[in-house]
């Protein structure tokens, strides 16, 4: 994991925006985002649904890039690069942790854990270290064999983070992270991740639902593909939407 | 995770899809192979001989046959061939140093080595001398009956061996090289035996073939001019038995092929086209696999997969498909070569045993084809996952029109080279233009 909060500059988004287009119909998923996340801050994504939130994220995974705007990811412009820089910087900086986990199912836990590393060609006695480090750090160890099949939901998401976490990215980007889990599943998912953010982790979370955004540092709110509030989360200062 | 490791758990595990696409792969690949030997073997193929294009059978017309006193009107009457032999082929008892082997003997004239252009490997060549009434009767034996009857003895040149109960020296062993497009073991000249089979009557044509090898520089045409106006001469001369017979000339190997040519060359375009089939069938069960897994290849692109390794995965999954699909395809193809090599004329499957059933590089063609096309299979579902990416990590689906369309006809491109390459083979051969150009 990277350092503490520092006041370095990890994301900054000037006046993104994104346009789908659609059988002529045009859809502005997001108008003129202005976004500064600094390293290790833990935030929060907030808003009704088809508000932009996971468009907003897969942006700033490199998965998809603005229609209009600017995107700089550690102090460097990532508009213009060819896909297989992207692919390297989404391998090496960013961790995804989806809503329905995604996990393969054709591979066991350990090789889930393994696949982001394997794609950096790192070497294999480095991979095993990582991977079973990863695991530990999110209580799976136990079990690296399984089939995602044979895991409990909570339990999926659990190797999931782990998958995330094991190449030290420099930031966890997780949509909805507790959308298909039980509220004891959740809390502890919530709970991993806090942990994270307290070693050092930079997270940006996506949750519509404002019992898990409190456990955020600082909390976006996206309406209609527009940021209208940011706040410092604390218990007392809660959104009501 | 090793691709291949991968890609081969992948297809275990859906063995009835893995099946399907193999199975479907080893019919097209095994008809096609299958034919496409044989057509190629007896076609596309040139005969077995030295410049066999030169090689023209002759005969009376209204007959294969002819009659050993015209025989010798047309060897004296022509200047056009370097060679121009009379044959036949028989049956003898030969007695070996173990046993008495039923063999098929060919009685050939003096010229009948240099028609096929052919020299003793061992011994010495056939003489006119030897080709005549009271020579001394000798043999001279093919490689492969040198091997199996003789245990490839070279001692065995000079030496007696019994034909019939007859004692013949052997003069002579041919190379191995050699293979007469007629079931021959043995080889003897044919002069001895004239009286005997009453060859001297004109009007008794006994089985007997005529092959010439045209002079160079002297084309089809003008020695069948030379040859029709000594025809006419004859016709003239014993109006009795040669009324109408004049004579008949096609190239060797038209001959050969005869009718066979049409029927194999439309079962080539059909076995074509059952390739083609199995081609877009594979494709288009690939393709909608493909489609079944955007969303694991979308899981993998957002854990920082480029494209090439998600190529390189759907290539390993598909190169397996199709190296298993040649695999079966091969042992498909030398059993349906079997069967077709029925079909063929019996004068045409002499021109078949110097190939050991399939055709190497047939085969090899048809799986380096089948490999591309299983490379065309990686690439279109690693464009169509590329295409169908975005929406896959969000829950949104759907398939895209475009895409299938191009895949599909990507597929369709390396079926129709499946197609064109050995259509493009059979149409060139023409060997009547051939002679006709030299
Ligand atoms: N690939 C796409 N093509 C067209 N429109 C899209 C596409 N992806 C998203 N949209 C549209 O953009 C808008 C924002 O979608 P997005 O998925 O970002 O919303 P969201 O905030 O994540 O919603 P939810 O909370 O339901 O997940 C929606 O109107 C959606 O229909
Ligand atoms: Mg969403």
């Amino acid at each position: 994991m990277n350092t503490e909060t520092n006041g370095q500059s990890l994301i900054k988004l000037e006046g993104v925006t994104k346009v789908f287009l659609t059988d002529e119909v045009e859809t502005h998923a997001l108008s003129g985002i202005h976004l500064d996340i600094l390293k290790g801050e833990y935030v929060s994504i907030a808003g009704p649904s088809g508000c932009g939130k996971s468009t907003l994220l897969s942006i700033l995974g490199l998965l998809d890039t603005p229609t209009d705007g600017q995107y700089v990811l550690n102090s460097r412009p990532v508009q213009g690069l060819s896909l297989a820089e992207r692919a390297r910087i989404r391998n090496r900086e960013i961790g995804f942790i989806f809503q329905s986990f995604n996990l393969i199912g054709d591979l066991t836990v350990y090789e889930n854990v393994d696949l982001p590393l394997t794609y950096r060609g790192m070497p294999a006695a480095e991979r095993k270290q990582r991977v079973n480090e990863a695991l530990e750090k999110v209580g799976m160890a136990h079990r690296a064999k399984h089939l995602p099949s044979q895991l409990s939901g909570g339990q999926q998401q659990r190797v999931a983070v782990a998958r995330a976490l094991a190449g030290y990215p420099s930031v966890l980007l997780a949509d909805e992270p507790t959308g298909n889990l039980d509220s004891k599943n959740g809390d502890a998912v919530m709970e991993l991740l806090e942990n994270l953010h307290k070693t050092g982790s930079t997270i940006v979370m996506v949750t519509h639902d404002h019992r898990f955004a409190r456990h955020a540092v600082r909390s976006v709110h996206l309406f209609d593909g527009r940021v209208v509030e940011e706040s410092a989360t604390t218990k007392e200062a809660e959104m009501s939407l | 995770m090793n691709d291949l490791r991968y890609a081969f758990r992948l297809l275990a595990k859906s063995p009835g899809f893995t099946a399907v696409v193999v199975l479907t792969l080893a019919l097209g690949i095994g008809a096609h192979t299958a034919i496409f030997s044989i057509v190629n073997a007896t076609f596309l193929r040139a005969l077995p001989y030295p410049e066999p294009d030169r090689l023209v059978h002759l005969s009376e017309t209204g007959d294969s046959n002819v009659a050993y006193p015209n025989f010798e009107d047309w060897y004296a009457g022509q200047d056009v061939f370097s060679a121009l032999a009379i044959y036949r082929t028989d049956g003898r008892k030969l007695k070996t140093p173990d046993s008495a082997e039923q063999i098929a003997i060919a009685q050939v004239s003096a010229d009948f080595f240099p028609a096929v252009g052919v020299h003793a490997a061992q011994g010495r060549d056939l003489t006119a001398d030897d080709d005549r009434a009271g020579a001394a009767p000798v043999v001279w034996l093919t490689h492969a009956a040198w091997q199996r009857y003789f245990a490839g003895d070279p001692k065995i040149i000079g030496q007696t061996v019994l034909l019939d109960g007859a004692p013949t020296g052997v003069a002579g062993i041919l190379p191995a090289s050699f293979h007469f497009h007629r079931s021959a073991d043995l080889f003897v000249p044919l002069g001895p035996f004239l009286d005997q089979l009453f060859m001297r009557e004109r009007g008794n044509r006994n089985g007997t073939y005529v092959i010439g090898r045209l002079k160079p520089g002297v084309t089809f045409e003008a020695a069948r001019a030379q040859m029709t106006a000594i025809g006419r001469r004859l016709e003239q001369a014993y109006p009795k038995v040669n009324a109408g017979r004049g004579i008949f000339m096609q190239p060797l190997r038209e001959r050969l092929a005869g009718e066979a040519r049409t029927n194999l060359l439309l079962l080539l375009g059909a076995v074509g086209m059952v390739l083609l089939i199995a081609c877009v069938n594979v494709a288009n069960m690939l393709l909608a696999r493909s489609f079944g897994r955007a969303r694991e290849m979308a899981i993998r692109t957002a854990l920082g997969a480029s494209r090439r390794d998600l190529f390189r995965q759907l290539l390993a999954e598909s190169l397996l498909l199709a190296a298993a699909g040649g695999v079966v395809g091969a042992l498909l193809g030398a059993w349906g070569y079997d069967i077709v090599s029925r079909l063929v004329p019996w004068e045409m499957r002499a021109l078949m045993e110097g190939t050991a059933g399939l055709d190497r590089g047939v085969l090899l063609f048809i799986i380096g084809l089948t490999l591309i096309t299983g490379i065309a299979f990686g690439l279109a579902g690693a464009w169509a996952v590329n295409r169908l990416l975005q929406s896959q990590l969000f829950g949104v689906t759907g398939t895209d029109p475009l895409t299938y369309a191009g895949s599909a006809l990507l597929l369709l491109l390396a079926a129709l080279v499946a197609c064109y390459v050995p259509a493009r083979r059979a149409m060139r051969i023409n060997p009547t233009e051939a002679l006709r150009a030299e």
